[in-house]
């Protein structure tokens, strides 16, 4: 439904949202100083553990993800407007997708700003080959990740008027630390599915990373299969709940 | 009507033209019961749905709009259950209690939205339609968070209407309204029910439903103290025994004075506070302070005892 996108758009354009986003972006430019500044210069498999890994994968991805998605209807059940989508003919899932849709047309462009020159200066700092593959196979591995979690933010931001502190908390303690250091949880966490993407769509550079990995179909297939179950629970949420 | 009509029974067989039915619903949340029992059908044409705040009205609309499940019972709009059924909102227009709109928009945009959402063949003629018919075509194009309250009201009405709905549900759509506006508002409502449109508005004033409905639900403590044609529920209430509590210096003193009066059925002290019992309430409020003032009592209060529907009409009425 375009009407429900373009006032979701419309919705997520808030002064502050935008200030926070901006900071948050520009965060990464600090390990690219870094590298720019050492003497000993960083290996590719450096940057990943750091700047890939440690910093975009696991913070900038799921901070952005949930600074947008999660008000998607966060707000519009804290301002008491979601009546005015739901008292509508339109089956819940037309409402859903396009909502969806607009948390990520947003935070997509934003991972995927950060991310690309955030790694291609990095590269270029340390003085390394392929900082042009590296940043476009980052691009795309965490633009994935952008995409999922937009799909479950979406749904924490209608289950919980608390969602901001959850998905932070899910972020850091589940991504950050089950799903990096217990090796079965690797299959379970979006992080992987990303660094997975990206690590096999530049061989070259991340072969023999120590973040573990789950093969690219098999991060894929996950990536699919999270998105699809997510947008199909906010949906059914849609469905089951009293809406205010 | 009698007094025995006007309270609350249990409906069967439905009436044919019924579009609304709520049968035997209740709704609560944890312990507290908001909705209890009730059970009514709606036909063609405006029916007000009164009571005071917190009686339920607002409870009982959400599950008739399909906004809040039933906790127990059934509603039925237009022969389907409202919950969890799209189509249905195809011929509903509901306008909420809360002033759920989209400030950063215009007027006109906010009633082209709902006229998307409801898949209007001709967005831009139906908004302006609607807009005429509240009357906002001056201001429809500036933001709607430099509207007055009553503005929001009417744009909101405007954007309910723009699908053409065959049945409205206005939840305290007169919140706001300054009197001019208000005249406005009930003859467009007047208008829409005579198009054959059935309506359905709530409200905590009585005299807002009084100029509209002929018929009236009345809720009390969320349960349906009565329902049937209003001036058969006001006459059949006046005629009902009132309790109320007289608070003053002297009770003894205005107790013997108003024993025998014609307003006053009995009397009794309880540790020095008075309580009258009267069939006749505005004679009764007449009949106390003359007494007291004949008597040179000074009134501190007089008070309903109870939450029954004697007082609570009593309070609508003094609103």
């Amino acid at each position: 439904m375009p009407a429900i996108y373009v006032l979701s758009l419309r919705q997520l354009q808030s002064r502050w949202r935008i200030i926070a986003l901006l900071a948050v972006m520009a965060i990464p430019l600090v390990p690219v100083i870094v590298a720019f500044a050492t003497t000993d210069k960083l290996s590719a498999l450096d940057l990943d553990d750091t700047l890939i890994n440690g910093l975009l994968a696991s913070a900038i991805l799921p901070v952005i993800a949930l600074v947008v998605s999660t008000p998607v209807f966060g707000n519009e059940v804290e301002d008491k407007t979601l009546a005015n989508l739901t008292l509508t003919p339109l089956r819940r899932w037309r409402i859903v997708a396009p909502k969806v849709a607009a948390a990520i047309s947003i935070s997509v462009p934003l991972v995927a700003i950060s991310t690309l020159v955030s790694v291609f200066l990095a590269f270029e700092g340390a003085e390394l080959e392929g900082g042009a593959r590296a940043a476009i196979a980052s691009t795309i591995g965490l633009a994935i990740g952008a995409i999922v979690y937009g799909a479950i933010f979406v749904w924490l931001g209608l289950v919980s008027r608390r969602a901001l502190g959850i998905g932070l908390l899910y972020a850091f303690v589940w991504e950050g630390l089950f799903g990096t250091f217990v090796d079965g949880l690797k299959y379970l966490s979006v992080k992987q599915y990303a660094l997975s993407i990206l690590h096999e769509l530049d061989p070259a550079r991340f072969d023999g990373s120590s973040q573990s990995v789950i093969g690219i179909t098999t991060a894929a297939i996950a990536s699919s299969i999270v998105l699809v179950l997510f947008t199909f629970l906010t949906a059914r949420r849609l469905r089951t709940m009293d809406v205010p | 009507m009698s007094e025995q009509a006007a309270v609350a029974a249990p409906l069967d067989p439905p009436t044919p033209r019924a579009v609304i039915r709520v049968d035997d619903v209740s709704k609560w949340f944890g312990s507290v019961v908001a909705v209890s029992e009730v059970s009514f059908e709606i036909s063609p044409g405006i029916t007000g749905l009164l009571g005071p705040n917190g009686a339920g009205k607002t409870t009982l609309l959400r599950m008739i709009t399909g906004l809040a499940e039933t906790s127990q019972g059934r509603v039925e709009v237009f022969g389907g259950n409202p919950r969890n059924n799209p189509e249905l909102y195809g011929r509903v227009g509901v306008m909420v209690e809360h002033e759920g709109s989209y400030d950063f928009m215009s007027g006109r945009r906010f009633v082209e939205l709902a006229a998307r959402l409801r898949k209007v063949a001709n967005v831009s003629a139906a908004a302006r339609t609607s807009i005429d018919r509240v009357n906002l075509a001056e201001a429809a194009d500036r933001p709607i968070k430099t509207y007055s309250r009553g503005m929001r009201q009417r744009i909101r009405l405007a954007a309910t209407l723009v699908h053409e709905p065959e049945l409205l549900i206005l939840d305290e759509p007169l919140n706001g309204a300054d009197p001019r506006q208000r005249v406005e508002f009930q003859e467009l409502l007047l208008a829409l029910a005579a198009e054959g449109r059935t309506i359905l508005l709530s409200s905590h004033v009585l005299e807002e439903v009084e100029q509209l409905a002929s018929r009236v639900l009345l809720v009390v403590n969320g349960k349906l103290a009565a329902e049937g044609d209003f001036h058969a529920i006001r006459a059949a209430l006046d005629d009902r025994p009132y309790q109320v509590r007289v608070l003053c210096d002297r009770p003894r003193a205005l107790a013997s004075s108003l024993i025998g009066l014609e307003a006053v059925d009995s009397v009794q002290l309880d540790d020095g506070t008075l309580i009258v019992l009267s069939s006749n309430v505005r004679a009764l409020q007449a009949t106390i302070a003359g007494s007291a003032a004949a008597l040179d009592v000074r009134l501190t209060g007089v008070e309903p005892l109870d939450d029954s529907l004697e007082s609570v009409f009593g309070y609508l009425v003094e609103r």
